[in-house]
C-alpha cells in the first residue's frame, strides 16, 4: 500500500503481541528465533488487569516476578507456525496475544 | 496432530514449565527446586521427580515429638488449623467415655504407622533400558557442555549436531548404534519429529513423552535451563534431540507414561478396629465415628499435619521470645547495617552486648546492584539478587598507581604460573611428564596444607605479599548513574529499613565466607549479591551515602542527613567471624577515632559469636579453642567450614526493638522495618516483593535438600566430581546434581537443618500487607497454596494473628 500521507509505499506484515509472565520471554524469544523473525522488542515491567486479576507494574528490587510485553512484526507467510506455537506455550499459563496487519516502510528489515 | 519444528519447540516449553533453572557453581543460588508448583496446594500430588517427598517420614515427626520437639498442643493446634472437618465433629462419646473428634486424630497420629506413598518404580516404565540412554546421554552432555576442548570443537554449532557428529564415531557405542546416528536429520527437531513418527506417538502422548525424557536426567534438564539463557544453541530442544537420536539407535522404545507417586489407601475398617480399642476399649460403638474421623487422616494429610504441627511449635516459641524484649537505650556511637541473612543475627546480638551500638537488616546488596571487575581483573561479577536481571558496571582505581602496577606485573605472573600448569596437568600428552616432574613440589604442598593448614596459609600469604601487594583502592560508580538514580535508591534504602535517626558512624556491613577445595562456596557467600561476598556493595553503598549531592536532594525528600555522620563500609567474614572495615584510609580522623574505640566492642562479639558457634559445628564443643575454629577456614579437608544458613526458619519484619536482646539461635533472617516512616508502605511492599522472596527461596531450598538428599539436594560432598562450573556429579557419572550438599545441612544421620518452611512476622498496619498480597500473583501462591506462613500484627502491643486467604485470624497459642 502507499501512505497518503508521504507517498511512498508500505509493506504488509503481520504484528504479534503477547504480554505474558517474565520467565516465559525466554522460550518466546526462542519460538520467534526458530521461526526466522529477524528480531523483537521487549518492554518491561507491564501492568493492569486481565483474566488473572490485577497484575502490578515492576517492583523495585524484583524483575522477575514481573510481566513483560514482546511485540514482533515478520512476513504474513512465516506468521502462522509462529501463531500456533505461541497459542500452545500459553495453553497452561497466564498470558495474552494480540495479531494484527501492520506496515512497514523497511521490509528487508524483517526477512 | 500436525507438529512443526517451531510448534514442537513450544511443545517442549510447556512440558519444562515445571523445571526449575539451577545456577551454575560460581554463582549458586538458592532457589525452590519445586518453585514451579508454587500455583498447587502445597503437598499436592504433582509429577514429583521419582523417590522425592514433601515431607519428612512419619517416624521422624514421632522422634521429634518423643524428644519435645513437637509439642502434643501443636498438633492439636495443626490438626484444627489443617482439617477443618475433624475441628468441626462433635463429640465422640463411647460408653460414658467422651473423646474430642482432634484427641482421636491425634492418638492416631501418634500411635499409627501408616504406609507412606510408593516411590516410582522405574522398571515399570522400562528403566532398566533408558537408564542405557541416560548413561550414554549424560556421558555425551559432560563432555560437550563440561569440557573446554570439546566446547571449542562445538564453536557455532548447535549442540545436537556437535553430538551428532562426533557419537558417530564413538566406540562405545555399538556398531548398528553408530550406523544409525549417521541416518538421523541433521537437526533436533527433525530429529525427535522422525522418532515421534516412527514410534507412532500420537498427540495424546506427546506430553507425557517429552515430560519423561526432560525428567529423567533432572539435573542436567534443570542446568540446561539455565545455561540457555547464554547459550542459545544448547537448549532444551537440542538436549532432547540428543535422548531422541538415542532412543532411536538404541532401539529402545520411548516410554510414554507420566511418571510420579501412585496414592496410598489406607485400610479404614482395620484402622478403625484398631483406634476405637485404643480410644474406647473394646465397644465396637466406637468403630463408625473413629472411622470418619479416619476419613481425612490419609497417608499424604498425616505427614503434613505433623509437619504443620513442627512449624507451630516454632512459631509459638519464638512469638514467646519476641513478647519478652529487652528495653533499649538510644544509641549514639554506632549503627550497623547487616545483611538479612540469619548467620547476622548472631553478629548483631554480640555487637549490641555494646548499648552503643545499634544495628539494622537490609538485603546484602544494600541497595546497589552491582555488575562489579575489581582492579585487574578481567572479568566482572554479578553483585545483586537473582531477582533483578542487571546491575550497574562499576570498578576500582587504585590509590597509589605505583603499586598498583607492581600488583598488576604479580597477577600476570601468577595468571601465567597457574594457567601454564594446568594446562600442563590436564592434557593428555603432557599430564604424565608434569607429574614426573612437579609432582613431588605439589605433593609436599599438599602434605603441608594437610598438616599445618594456618602455618601454610601464612606463609602463602607472605609469599603472595611479596608479589601481589595488597593495595588500597576506590569504587568507582559509572558515570551515568546520576545522582537522581543514587537518591533514590538511597532513599528506598532508609525508608525500607527505617532508618531516620542518623548515629555519626553508620557502617554498611557485607559478609562473606572464607573456605577452601570447597565446590559450593558461592552457597556460603551473600546470596543477596549473586553468591559473591558483599563488600563491593557495602563500599559501593557508603560512597553514594556520602556524596554531598545526594544527601542534599535526600533533604528535599525529607531524610536529612547530619553533616557529623559518616557512612562506612565493612565485611563479615562468617567463617572467621572477623568483621573488617574496608576503605578504611578514607576515613576522616574524627571518625577514625570513633571506630578505634568500637574495636573492643568487634572484636569481643566476634570471639562471643566464634564460641557460641563452637556448640553447633561438628567436631567442636562448647570448649574448643576460638583459633581451632577458625582455623576451619583454611582447611582444604574441612567438610563443615561453618554451618551457613542451616536452621533457617523465620522471617521478621519490624524494628529491632522487639527482637534486641533475645536470642534467635541464627535461624531467623532480620529485616528492619518501621510503619513510621513508610506512611503509603511502598517500602513495606519492596521488602515483601524482594527479600522475603529470596530469603524463601533459601528456606525451600534447605528444606528439600534435607528432605530429598538424592533427587533435590547434591548429595556427599565427598563424592562430588565438578563439570567445570556447570555443577557436580556424584561419581563419576549419572546426573547433574542440584540442591545443596548433604554436609551442608547434616553430619552423618544428625541433621543440622530442621527443615520448617518458612515463618514470615511483619509489624505493620495489616491493610497494607494484605494490599501487598492482593496485588502479587508471587506472594497469593506462596501463602494461599501455604508454601510459607505468615503473621502480622500492627504494632507491638497488639497479638499476632495469622494469614489465611479470607484475612488474619488470631493464633492459637500452645503451650511448651
Amino acid at each position: 500500500m502507499t501512505d497518503p500521507r508521504t507517498s511512498q509505499t508500505l509493506t504488509l506484515m503481520t504484528r504479534i503481541e503477547i504480554v505474558c509472565p517474565v520467565d516465559l520471554a525466554q522460550a518466546l524469544s526462542e519460538l520467534i528465533r526458530v521461526t526466522g523473525a529477524t528480531g523483537y522488542t521487549s518492554v518491561a515491567g507491564i501492568s493492569g488487569l486481565g483474566h488473572g486479576g490485577h497484575h502490578n507494574g515492576p517492583n523495585l528490587f524484583n524483575d522477575r516476578n514481573a510481566l513483560t510485553m514482546i511485540i514482533t512484526v515478520l512476513p504474513p507467510g512465516k506468521a502462522p507456525s509462529l501463531i500456533d506455537a505461541i497459542r500452545t506455550l500459553l495453553t497452561d499459563d497466564s498470558g495474552v496475544m494480540f495479531v494484527s496487519d501492520t506496515h512497514v516502510s523497511r521490509p528487508g528489515y524483517f526477512q | 496432530m500436525n507438529l512443526t519444528p517451531v510448534s514442537l519447540r513450544a511443545h517442549i516449553a510447556v512440558a519444562a514449565r515445571t523445571i526449575t533453572p539451577t545456577w551454575s557453581l560460581d554463582s549458586f543460588i538458592a532457589v525452590n527446586p519445586l518453585s514451579r508448583y508454587e500455583n498447587l496446594l502445597f503437598g499436592e500430588d504433582p509429577a514429583l521427580p521419582p523417590g522425592t517427598r514433601f515431607t519428612r517420614p512419619e517416624d521422624d515427626y514421632l522422634d521429634a515429638h518423643h524428644k519435645g520437639d513437637i509439642s502434643t498442643s501443636a498438633l492439636r493446634a495443626a490438626i484444627a488449623e489443617m482439617i477443618p472437618e475433624i475441628a468441626g465433629t462433635p463429640d465422640i462419646t463411647v460408653d460414658g467415655h467422651t473423646m474430642t473428634a482432634i484427641d482421636v486424630a491425634v492418638t492416631d497420629l501418634l500411635n499409627k504407622h501408616v504406609t507412606n506413598p510408593d516411590v516410582f518404580d522405574p522398571s515399570e516404565n522400562g528403566g532398566s533400558l533408558v537408564s542405557v540412554v541416560d548413561d550414554v546421554a549424560a556421558h555425551w552432555l559432560a563432555r560437550l557442555l563440561g569440557s573446554p576442548q570439546w566446547a571449542t570443537a562445538a564453536g557455532d554449532e548447535d549442540l545436537y549436531r556437535v553430538f551428532r557428529r562426533l557419537a558417530a564415531h564413538d566406540w562405545l557405542l555399538p556398531h548398528a548404534c553408530r550406523h544409525r546416528l549417521r541416518g538421523l536429520p541433521h537437526t533436533a527437531e527433525e530429529t525427535i519429529l522422525h522418532v515421534l513418527a516412527t514410534g507412532q506417538i500420537t498427540g495424546n502422548d506427546l506430553a507425557g513423552v517429552l515430560e519423561n525424557q526432560l525428567g529423567a536426567l533432572s539435573g542436567w534438564t534443570s542446568h540446561i535451563v539455565h545455561h540457555a539463557r547464554s547459550h542459545p544453541q544448547a537448549t532444551l530442544t537440542e538436549y532432547l534431540g540428543i535422548r531422541f537420536a538415542l532412543h532411536h539407535a538404541l532401539d529402545y522404545p520411548l516410554p510414554t507414561s507420566r511418571v510420579g507417586h501412585r496414592p496410598d489407601r489406607r485400610d479404614l475398617v482395620r484402622d478403625a478396629i484398631t483406634l476405637s480399642r485404643e480410644c474406647f476399649g473394646g465397644n465396637p460403638d466406637g468403630r463408625g465415628p473413629v472411622s470418619r474421623v479416619l476419613m481425612f487422616l490419609n497417608a499424604q494429610v498425616r505427614p503434613l499435619v505433623w509437619q504443620k504441627a513442627a512449624e507451630i511449635h516454632y512459631r509459638s516459641t519464638l512469638i514467646r521470645i519476641l513478647d519478652a524484649p529487652q528495653p533499649v537505650d538510644k544509641a549514639t556511637s554506632a549503627q550497623f547495617v547487616f545483611c538479612i541473612d540469619t548467620r547476622s543475627e548472631g553478629i548483631r546480638r554480640h555487637l549490641e552486648s555494646d548499648q552503643q551500638i545499634d544495628t539494622f537488616g537490609f538485603a546484602g546488596f544494600f541497595a546497589t546492584p552491582l555488575h562489579f571487575r575489581p582492579l585487574h581483573a578481567t572479568a566482572s561479577r554479578d553483585h545483586y539478587p537473582a531477582l533483578l536481571s542487571a546491575g550497574m558496571p562499576t570498578t576500582e582505581t587504585a590509590a597509589d598507581e605505583l603499586q598498583s602496577s607492581r600488583r598488576k606485573r604479580g597477577l600476570l605472573l601468577d595468571a601465567a604460573v597457574t594457567g601454564s600448569s594446568d594446562k600442563a596437568a590436564h592434557l593428555p600428552v603432557a599430564a604424565f611428564s608434569w607429574a614426573e616432574t612437579a609432582g613431588w613440589l605439589t605433593g609436599a604442598a599438599a602434605a603441608a596444607r594437610t598438616l599445618a593448614p594456618t602455618f601454610t596459609r601464612r606463609w602463602g600469604q607472605a609469599l603472595g605479599s611479596l608479589f601481589t601487594p595488597q593495595i588500597d583502592t576506590r569504587i568507582v560508580l559509572p558515570d551515568r548513574f546520576t545522582v537522581e538514580e543514587q537518591t533514590d535508591l538511597a532513599e528506598a534504602a532508609l525508608r525500607m529499613m527505617g532508618l531516620t535517626d542518623f548515629a555519626p558512624l553508620v557502617i554498611f556491613t557485607g559478609h562473606r565466607s572464607t573456605t577452601q577445595n570447597n565446590l559450593f562456596q558461592a552457597v556460603l557467600d551473600c546470596g543477596a549479591c549473586g553468591g559473591n561476598g558483599g563488600a563491593p556493595n557495602a563500599r559501593a553503598a557508603a560512597a553514594i551515602f556520602n556524596n554531598p549531592h545526594v544527601r542534599a536532594a535526600l533533604i528535599d525528600r525529607g531524610l536529612p542527613i547530619p553533616a557529623t555522620t559518616r557512612f562506612v563500609a565493612a565485611e563479615h567474614d562468617t567463617t572467621t567471624d572477623s568483621l573488617t572495615i574496608l576503605d578504611a584510609d578514607v576515613i576522616p580522623d574524627p571518625h577514625h577515632m570513633a571506630l578505634q574505640q568500637l574495636a573492643h566492642s568487634i572484636t569481643a562479639a566476634s570471639d562471643a559469636l566464634t564460641r557460641e558457634r563452637a556448640g553447633s559445628l561438628p567436631g567442636t564443643s562448647h570448649r574448643s579453642r576460638t583459633h581451632k575454629i577458625r582455623a576451619r577456614a583454611h582447611d582444604w579437608a574441612e567438610m563443615y567450614p561453618e554451618l551457613g544458613l542451616a536452621g533457617n526458619a523465620a522471617l521478621l519484619i519490624g524494628p529491632r526493638q522487639i527482637s534486641r536482646g533475645s536470642n534467635l539461635h541464627r535461624r531467623v533472617f532480620l529485616h528492619s522495618y518501621d510503619s513510621a516512616a513508610d506512611p503509603e508502605g511502598t517500602a513495606l511492599e519492596a521488602i515483601m516483593t524482594a527479600p522475603l522472596l529470596v530469603a524463601q527461596w533459601i528456606n525451600h531450598q534447605y528444606y528439600f535438600s534435607t528432605i530429598n538428599p538424592d533427587t533435590l539436594g547434591a548429595g556427599n560432598k565427598t563424592l562430588h566430581n565438578p563439570i567445570q562450573n556447570l555443577g557436580v556429579l556424584a561419581g563419576h557419572g549419572g546426573d547433574l546434581r542440584i540442591g545443596l550438599p548433604w554436609q551442608s545441612v547434616a553430619a552423618g544421620t544428625h541433621l543440622l537443618h530442621n527443615p520448617l518452611r518458612l515463618s514470615v512476622l511483619i509489624q505493620a498496619p495489616l491493610d497494607h500487607i494484605s494490599r501487598i498480597i492482593a496485588t502479587t500473583d508471587t506472594l497469593r501462591n506462596l501463602l494461599d497454596n501455604q508454601w510459607i506462613n505468615l503473621h502480622a500484627r500492627p504494632d507491638s502491643s497488639t497479638e499476632w494473628r495469622q494469614y489465611n486467604r479470607y484475612g488474619f485470624a488470631p493464633i492459637v497459642r500452645t503451650s511448651r
